[in-house]
């Protein structure tokens, strides 16, 4: 049972500071899906997440920090019945968050970068905020209801 | 064992197939196979293909390619796990290479949530999806007889 405040259950937050590598994506993703499990999600809900996630964390990985590595930091709250996950760098940032934010925009000259992080977020979250500012750092913020039967 | 320390197997089929388990490939996620079965490369992925696999993926997939006397690959992804948009990519990168050799790709979907990601990536669009390796190599096989 979870605690209760005034009558209200109580807000649940986590917070992981992470170097930007590779690996660490998969590890950001594993820890938010396992922390948004509280909430009634379905599986394919819970998939949804762990991908929006990831591209958010990857998207750090590939971009903020190309001369040296950086940190990354994943807030995540439950509050209200709803999941809100919170993904920011002190990197290069984005110059263009609306053209960033266009699906297969992308900065790479990698053929295979398909530019699609930002779909992945956009249609796998109920709403998504992006704030950056170049040279300052990138936030993106997510929030996921369950809507599942 | 080969020079790149890799064990093989000969299988009833009268190929040969050998696995990168996750030591040999340095992550800890991915796991891929192949298996050459006459003229049909096949491999196998399981666990999870991300940011951090998805570069061994590739130069894996093309290393076996090249080696492969065949142009078409049978990708099965039924034990994938996850795919992010990098994943997506490295898979549809492997497209291009064999299309532009006039090769072929088939896939096995993967199972579960997973398989909604791959649709929502358009792959269905772009490659043709089946539910098994034997339904892959039947198509496979009736247009041979019908070229």
């Amino acid at each position: 049972m979870a605690p209760e405040v005034g009558g209200e259950v109580a807000v649940n937050e986590m917070e992981i500071r992470l170097p930007a590598r590779e690996a660490n994506v998969g590890v950001v993703r594993v820890a938010v899906a396992a922390f948004a499990s509280a909430l009634p999600f379905t599986l394919p809900e819970l998939e949804e997440l762990r991908v929006a996630v990831s591209e958010a964390a990857g998207n750090v990985v590939l971009h903020a920090y190309p001369a040296a590595e950086g940190e990354m930091v994943v807030r995540v709250r439950l509050r209200g019945g709803e999941l809100e996950v919170e993904v920011e760098d002190r990197g290069r940032g984005i110059a263009d968050v609306a053209a960033a934010r266009r699906p297969e925009f992308t900065t790479s000259d990698d053929p295979e970068h398909l530019g699609l992080g930002f779909t992945f977020m956009e249609q796998f979250s109920d709403e998504l905020v992006v704030e950056s500012a170049p040279g300052r750092g990138t936030r993106i913020r997510m929030r996921k209801r369950p809507h599942g039967a | 064992m080969d020079a790149n320390g890799v064990a093989w197997a000969r299988i009833p089929s009268g190929g040969w197939r050998d696995r990168k388990a996750n030591a040999e490939v340095g992550v800890g996620t991915l796991e891929i196979e192949r298996e050459q079965r006459g003229t049909h490369l096949i491999v196998r992925v399981t666990g999870e293909l991300d940011i951090s696999t998805a570069g061994t993926f590739r130069g894996q997939v093309d290393q076996w390619l090249a080696e492969s006397r065949s142009r078409d690959l049978l990708l099965n992804l039924r034990h994938m796990t996850f795919l992010d948009s990098v994943g997506l990519g490295a898979i549809l990168g492997r497209l291009r290479t064999l299309q532009r050799a006039g090769g072929r790709l088939a896939i096995v979907e993967p199972e579960g949530p997973v398989r909604a990601i791959l649709r929502i990536g358009g792959l269905d669009k772009v490659a043709s999806l089946y539910t098994s390796e034997r339904a892959a190599v039947a198509a496979w096989e009736a247009s041979e007889r019908g070229a």
